[in-house]
């Protein structure tokens, strides 16, 4: 019997020790007395913690320097500069990688391939729309390429364009010919995707033409790396871990659109980019176009079979090679390889 | 004959082209509208979080095409009650004050919630500040603040840190539509309820580890 009253006892023991602790937290001594918040007259009185906290300065994070403007946009017209001597003079085709190496090293890696003249696109109809949602760097970027092409043609192309870099560097050498009904209609794209591009961003839905890119994924993770290699440098904060910027699928359509780029030439510039549209455009009216000699030419098709966007073509009727300025992106393929110097 | 004419419409379309690169140019470089007035100078822009909006779901941590996240939380110092046990800081309050720094357990998975004792001993005033290094802005310390505490956590993106895409990653997916396209200006650990007292004094300097010459504010 004494043992039954004592097991009882022990039971309800343990059961009150088990919600015990819930229930009588707040008046445990050992427990912190701050499950009610400290008021702010509790704090101001405390003469310690109000003058620290009069005395703290916040800690701010400052972005990047205005001067980053001055040097995109020197950096821009510098590139555009070389690839307009280099498309002026005739340079031989080989050397086209100066300008685009140089590209994607500056607005590629270092600049994170935002804000690029493709993707101003989008900036520029906000712009056009709300004058004030616009920077100067934005505006600046967007008109430099296009007066470039209006003197020269489409240079931004070999010259000053992250993405085309991309894929001239990791492109492959030949084109595959296309038929002339799909690739027509292919053709038509960029300027679908102009509209859209300009009815999204006015709409506020989305920068289309950035989501299109598929080669940001190199330029973040580029960005990435470079600046945290500068912070170490500088003393700075440096974060842990792998910098893996980019999730699977991103660096899966960034694998596919190089895979792709092997054997269709610069599948972005000519089946997508909506910049290129209004870039071929002011190429149609330069005042400095490229164009075939007729009394030079010998008619041996070599400019025809090289250009690697198809821009060259013969006229039916009077079996002339012509160029369209429209499409031509100024690669001097068929300037170096024309044996009789009939192109210029 | 048709190359006179096939000039004559080259000419026009240069006309055509040169009105419209210049009427852009005029139209963005001229034509703002007197109503929007920015105090800053028109400089490039970065997203900012509406901490109006924000509801501390953490897709920040994940979305952000940074890994980690250019996105950080960070503690107002002017705002915190320095509590001895901290919402932000502890998952299970019902530890006693000695045993916090040894076996409390810690809301945040990366342990970048630090806590130092100020004054007043082990049940007096505490300091609670955010690791930037570890923090990956999973948003578990600034969601129990807010909702419990203080207030005084709240998430900002690191101007220096963040690339400044056009098309934010975490602004696509932001159930509360709490990210906003702004000019760039420094970033500061305030929640910003304090205007009239940053009026008065002026911005005090940062603390020289983040450098201070982008302030052309």
């Amino acid at each position: 019997m004494t043992r039954m009253a004592w097991l009882v006892l022990w039971l309800g023991m343990a059961m009150v020790a088990q919600v015990a602790p819930a229930q009588t937290a707040a008046d445990n001594p050992s427990a912190p007395p701050c499950f009610t918040i400290p008021s702010s007259e509790d704090i101001g009185s405390n003469e310690v913690m109000s003058s620290y906290r009069e005395q703290y300065s916040p800690r701010q994070y400052v972005p990047e320097s205005n001067t980053w403007i001055v040097v995109d946009i020197t950096m821009l017209a510098a590139i555009l500069l070389l690839g307009g001597v280099m498309v002026w003079r005739h340079v031989h085709f080989r050397h086209f990688w100066i300008p685009a190496l140089a590209t994607l090293l500056y607005f590629g890696f270092l600049r994170g391939g935002c804000i690029c003249p493709v993707g101003s696109v989008a900036n520029m109809t906000i712009g056009l729309k709300h004058p004030e949602m616009i920077g100067v760097s934005t505006g600046v970027m967007f008109l430099l390429p296009l007066v470039a092409a209006f003197i020269m043609g489409r240079v931004f192309c070999v010259a000053g364009c992250p993405l085309g870099a991309v894929q001239h560097l990791l492109g492959g050498r030949h084109s595959l010919k296309i038929p002339t009904l799909p690739h027509a209609m292919l053709r038509a794209l960029p300027v679908v995707a102009l509209a859209a591009t300009a009815w999204l961003a006015i709409r506020g839905t989305c920068f289309l033409v950035c989501l299109l890119d598929p080669y940001k994924t190199a330029f973040f993770f580029g960005y990435g790396w470079i600046q945290r290699l500068l912070h170490g440098v500088q003393g700075g904060l440096v974060e842990p871990g792998v910098l893996w910027v980019g999730d699977l699928t991103a660096w899966g359509i960034f694998a596919a659109a190089i895979l792709l780029g092997l054997w269709v030439y610069r599948p972005f510039c000519r089946f997508v980019c909506p910049y290129g549209v209004l870039l071929g455009l002011f190429s149609v009216v330069a005042i400095k176009r490229r164009q075939i000699d007729q009394s030079q030419c010998v008619q041996c098709g070599v400019c025809e079979k090289n250009c690697p966007v198809h821009a060259i073509v013969r006229n039916p009727v009077t079996k002339d090679f012509q160029i369209s300025s429209y499409h031509c992106i100024q690669c001097n393929r068929c300037s170096s390889l024309c044996r009789k110097s009939g192109i210029g | 004959m048709n190359t006179t004419r096939r000039r004559f419409i080259r000419f026009g379309g240069q006309l055509i082209g040169a009105s419209a690169l210049g009427g852009a140019a005029w139209r963005i470089f001229t034509g703002s509208d007197p109503e929007a007035v920015f105090s800053q100078p028109k400089g490039p822009y970065v997203w900012r979080i509406n901490l109006d909006k924000c509801t501390y779901c953490g897709l920040c941590e994940t979305a952000c095409v940074r890994k980690p996240s250019a996105v950080k939380a960070v503690n107002d110092q002017k705002k915190c009650s320095y509590c001895v046990a901290c919402y932000g800081h502890l998952a299970d309050l019902t530890v006693s004050s000695e045993l916090i720094q040894s076996k409390g357990k810690r809301v945040c998975p990366y342990d970048a919630v630090i806590r130092q004792e100020y004054t007043g001993g082990k049940d007096g005033y505490h300091l609670y500040t955010i690791d930037d290094a570890k923090c990956t802005a999973c948003c578990k310390c600034a969601k129990r603040c807010n909702e419990l505490g203080t207030k005084s956590m709240f998430l900002i993106i690191r101007p220096d840190l963040c690339l400044g895409c056009n098309r934010c990653a975490i602004a696509a997916v932001c159930p509360a539509d709490a990210l906003e396209w702004e000019h760039s200006y420094p970033e500061d650990d305030f929640r910003g309820d304090y205007e009239l007292e940053n009026a008065a004094g002026g911005m005090p300097e940062g603390d020289g580890m983040n450098g201070g010459n982008g302030a052309e504010s």
